[in-house]
């Protein structure tokens, strides 16, 4: 549905390619069309908060935003790697973490860890734990055979990974255990997970469609 | 003019309801829920938009269209 512009004003969504929301039900977006995070209260942009160029901003893939509302953006290069860069709620650079693979999709925890998809040389992406890809140990993800194209956390931190063959995997990383919550017959572009309504909803963009599913794994809906 | 008046409101509410009935999720390439259970959909192109949880979800596709947003440019 494509309503009358509701008073954003100026040219704030250019080919969004991710979206997260802070505690204060701020709407950020990563577009890949002109390399910005546009940042909204309800439909109305607050300009004070957005990232270009100028804050380091290349080309982000994804944005996540942690519990101390604080802005992880995966920022690859162009060259092969991938910038992790991390703003303050008041836009300020923190840090700037380098990756040596692109990072397609990022999802941050609430207590500071952070996962990641990567490429690897062979052009598969997997799914990584970011402590492990910084001091060189294989991924917990890869080892357990989960290959993601795109994932998020719950509030409780357990990851949920959309994989490429289509199994929607949840994740316990403080004991490496997955479990194989449901399938879909495509890769997703998008995952969330509501912990309040127990939902989970994925995103397919070849189908232009996101199904929706319980927690336990029922097929409930689609949104088309 | 009250038949005037008549037809055209019973027209505009049924383009909002057509509109209403075609979410019209087109390549969908990010998703993200706020504190009130709202999912906001990263459409790719110039949009994103806001579907409203404000109903249990299987009716949801029926009456977002009462708070669903779109974020365009201006």
């Amino acid at each position: 549905m494509q309503l009358p512009n509701k008073g954003i004003g100026g040219a704030g969504i250019n080919y969004p390619i991710g979206v997260a929301v802070n505690s204060k039900d701020q709407v950020y977006v990563a577009n890949a069309g002109d390399w910005r995070i546009t940042v909204y209260n309800g439909t109305v942009q607050d300009n004070t908060k957005t990232l270009t160029q100028a804050d380091g901003i290349h080309s982000p893939s994804d944005i996540s935003i942690d519990g101390m509302d604080n802005v992880w953006i995966s920022d690859p290069t162009g060259l092969g790697d991938t910038n992790i860069d991390v703003f303050s709620a008041n836009s300020a650079k923190l840090n700037s973490i380098k990756t040596a693979d692109y990072v397609g999709k990022i999802a941050v925890s609430k207590h500071g860890p952070f996962f990641m998809t990567t490429s690897d040389v062979n052009q598969a992406t997997r799914t990584a734990y970011a402590g492990e890809i910084l001091t060189n140990k294989s991924s917990f993800f890869k080892s357990s055979g989960i290959f993601g194209e795109s994932m998020t956390l719950d509030q409780n931190g357990k990851a949920y990974v959309a994989e490429f063959n289509g199994d929607v995997a949840i994740g316990d990383p403080k004991t490496h255990t997955w479990q194989v919550l449901f399938h879909v017959p495509y890769g997703a572009s998008g995952i969330a997970v509501d912990n309040l309504r127990k939902r989970v909803y994925v995103a397919s963009d070849d189908l232009n469609k996101i199904d929706v599913f319980s927690t336990a794994g029922v097929y409930l809906t689609t949104i088309q | 003019m009250k038949t005037y008046k008549l037809v055209l409101t019973t027209v505009v509410l049924g383009l909002s309801l057509g509109q209403a009935m075609a979410t019209n999720l087109d390549n969908p390439k990010g998703l993200a829920l706020d504190s009130k259970g709202n999912l906001y959909v990263a459409i790719q192109g110039v949009t994103l938009k806001a579907l409203a949880a404000r109903f249990s979800f299987t009716t949801l596709v029926l009456c977002s269209y009462l708070t669903k947003e779109s974020v365009e440019p201006g």
